[in-house]
């Protein structure tokens, strides 16, 4: 039974785990660093535990700090989110020794995904295509042979990798001593392991993913596809299900190769295979599983009408899926954006400040997933991700529409954010055909800069303008400006000038 | 009447006000706008504009003005009337200066060299990290390191002056 979970994460996420416990009334204890005591999260909790500094190694991927606060709140289960410890089998491990219920795949389950090599074999011998790579031995002779018989480009990557992180292509010979060298350095330096793997680079692929739910009892089921090529630096700024790239028979098959992918681990709760598609030869490679739940699940939520987070907690209680793959339908189409707090006029530089003003839109078809509201501050320690805007809409025309509609109305004023940069993105002609590639932003939007129309940058003076204080003196001889509890201009919101 | 100066990128507009009973008149760098009935209610304002009705929300941050108007968003930043046209950002970044800034908030990963140290051009000074991502920060040019303002730890804002490189003629 479980009737108190510990959401072992912040922002967003936590806030969305938080909900789905509360619709199953199941309590919610959370925890919080230096940097989060007045955070959204904290405020949407039931109990809140503060477990360290700032520094998410200090706070948020301490694991001791959070199970002493699982094991004092006294909660059945403790559900990781995405980020932070999410795929770390230690975690999920320590989570189980103190007996509590870990809200996802077992230890064994993680471990097996999260080596690379390790991955790559069992897929191999799954019957799920894999990148033509090697990643039997590490010594740089038996590399340096294994990327001549690939070919070049080819991909070096950390063994114990994800995320992008330590990874280098290279498509010189003369140059892979060096690219290996520096991608060990990465590897050694981001997860304390130097091992290495090669891979075919695939160039201007597609990244498509299955969502995977299965129960403690063998059944294991897709719930379709996202396409996930719109990526700056490899990380995901817009999601879409489904893909403008496959039909029937292409899905059927690939969704066929996710269940065997989470089978082969033993798979269970909610998880995400992620392949790489060559757009020009439509084959399919496994890339990764995402042992967790990960940050665009909404859309499939939206297409499939099933709630991802209610499913993790009563598969993690042990109930059964409640349906077969052939009663999974689709209906129309959904798209997710990302809002980070981020300059992309500045090579996508983080940024941090104040939230001065959040305006969520609300209209058809939309659902805002935050962390944040007005008023609070964003720091630097953590994930820029503020916000996702999800649309859902009949076709896919449909649903960009009512996107753009849902971005132009979005209004988050007081940090630099990627606003300005989606709205051009889902106006992008290529974006638009869904023909975007992992390469579409590096190529077609480098060197984007905010290009106002005349008229805005007009309106927005005058707006301005307006709302001076001095104006508000100048006009209203009573009172004395903005910090008048009288003014007209403050408390009669129809006032006309 | 009233006369307000801002700035957005390296553009300055100024604006001449004159309100009414029932509409502002604008004078925008020479162009006059007539805006009729507008509601004020901040940080909301409601403008009707060449027949349609326009919606701004903005927000005072210090010297700078955030508005979100027709799905855009601008940083407008006021002058003060008789102030000499100064401007925060770049400041520091004129050809030659050594003055070496933060790029972005975060924190100071760490600290590459150390005063007196000689450094050539793109070498590494600093290890900046903001949300999970890491930042190098160059030497503008070759010379001398004359002063660093930060240690390994620190929180640093964007624009907070990190170090200096002095050029060596």
């Amino acid at each position: 039974m479980i009737k108190r979970v510990l959401i072992a994460n912040r922002g967003e996420i936590a806030v969305r785990i938080m909900r789905a416990c509360r619709e199953m009334n199941i309590e919610t204890v959370t925890v919080y660093s230096d940097a989060d005591r007045d955070a959204l999260h904290v405020r949407v909790a039931d109990t809140a535990v503060h477990i360290g500094a700032a520094p998410a190694r200090e706070s948020y991927l301490a694991i001791s700090k959070i199970i002493e606060a699982a094991k004092q709140s006294r909660v059945d289960a403790v559900h990781p989110g995405y980020g932070f410890l999410a795929e770390n089998a230690e975690f999920a491990r320590a989570v189980l020794d103190a007996g509590l219920g870990f809200i996802g795949p077992s230890p064994f389950s993680i471990q097996a995904m999260g080596d690379k090599a390790e991955a790559r074999a069992r897929m191999q011998s799954s019957g799920v295509p894999i990148v033509p790579g090697f990643q039997e031995r590490d010594d740089e002779p038996s590399l340096r042979a294994a990327a001549e018989s690939i070919g070049y480009p080819v991909l070096v990557k950390a063994a114990a990798g994800g995320g992008g992180k330590a990874m280098r292509v290279v498509t010189d010979p003369r140059e892979f001593s060096e690219s290996l060298a520096a991608a060990r350095r990465e590897a050694t330096h981001a997860f304390g392991d130097a091992r290495v793997i090669l891979e075919r680079y695939v160039a201007g692929a597609r990244h498509i993913e299955f969502q995977i739910l299965a129960d403690m009892y063998g059944n294991t089921v897709h719930l379709f596809e996202r396409e996930c090529s719109v990526q700056r630096r490899h990380q995901k700024i817009i999601e879409e299900t489904p893909s403008p790239l496959l039909d029937a028979t292409l899905r059927e098959r690939m969704g066929q190769a996710a269940v065997a992918a989470a089978r082969a681990v033993n798979y269970t709760n909610a998880g995400t295979v992620e392949f790489i598609v060559d757009p020009v030869t439509r084959e399919f490679y496994f890339l990764e599983m995402n042992t967790r739940l990960q940050v665009e699940h909404p859309i499939t939520e939206m297409l499939t009408g099933f709630d991802l987070v209610q499913w993790q907690l009563r598969i993690a209680r042990g109930e059964r899926l409640s349906f077969s793959q052939s009663e999974i339908s689709r209906r129309g189409h959904a798209i997710e954006c990302r809002v980070y707090a981020e300059d992309p006029a500045r090579g996508f530089l983080p940024a941090a400040g104040p939230v001065r003003l959040l305006n969520l839109p609300a209209m058809p078809g939309i659902r805002t997933d935050t962390g944040v509201v007005t008023g609070d501050f964003v720091t630097t320690y953590y994930d820029p991700l503020l916000v996702k805007v999800i649309a859902h809409g009949e076709t896919r025309a449909h649903a960009i529409a009512r996107m753009q509609a849902a971005l132009s109305d979005f209004c988050l004023l007081g940090i630099n954010t990627n606003t300005d940069f989606l709205q051009a993105v889902l106006s992008h002609p290529t974006f638009l055909s869904g023909a975007a590639t992992t390469n579409f932003i590096a190529q077609e939007m480098s060197g984007w800069q905010p290009d106002p129309p005349e008229s805005a940058v007009a309106l927005a003076l005058v707006a301005a303008a307006l709302l001076e204080g001095e104006n508000i003196a100048l006009n209203n001889p009573i009172g004395s400006g903005v910090n008048d509890p009288y003014s007209p201009w403050l408390t009669n919101p129809n006032f006309r000038v | 009447m009233i006369k307000l100066t801002y700035t957005l990128g390296n553009r300055s507009h100024t604006l001449l006000l004159d309100r009414s009973a029932e509409r502002v008149q604008v004078e925008l760098d020479g162009a006059v706008l007539d805006i009729p009935n507008l509601d004020v209610a901040p940080p909301r304002v409601t403008m009707h504009y060449q027949g349609k009705v326009v919606t701004a929300f903005v927000i005072q941050a210090g010297s700078e003005r955030w508005v979100r108007v027709n799905g855009t968003t601008l940083v407008l930043t006021r002058e003060q009337a008789g102030a000499r046209h100064s401007h925060h950002k770049g400041q520091h970044q004129g050809i030659g200066s050594g003055i070496v800034v933060a790029p972005m908030p975060g924190q100071v990963r760490a600290v590459l060299v150390q005063a007196g140290a000689r450094v050539t051009e793109s070498q590494p000074l600093f290890v900046l990290e903001a949300m999970k991502m890491e930042l190098k920060v160059l030497s503008p040019h070759d010379g001398i390191v004359a002063k660093i303002n930060v240690i390994a730890g620190a929180a640093v804002d964007r624009e907070q002056i990190l170090g200096e490189i002095e050029q060596q003629p």
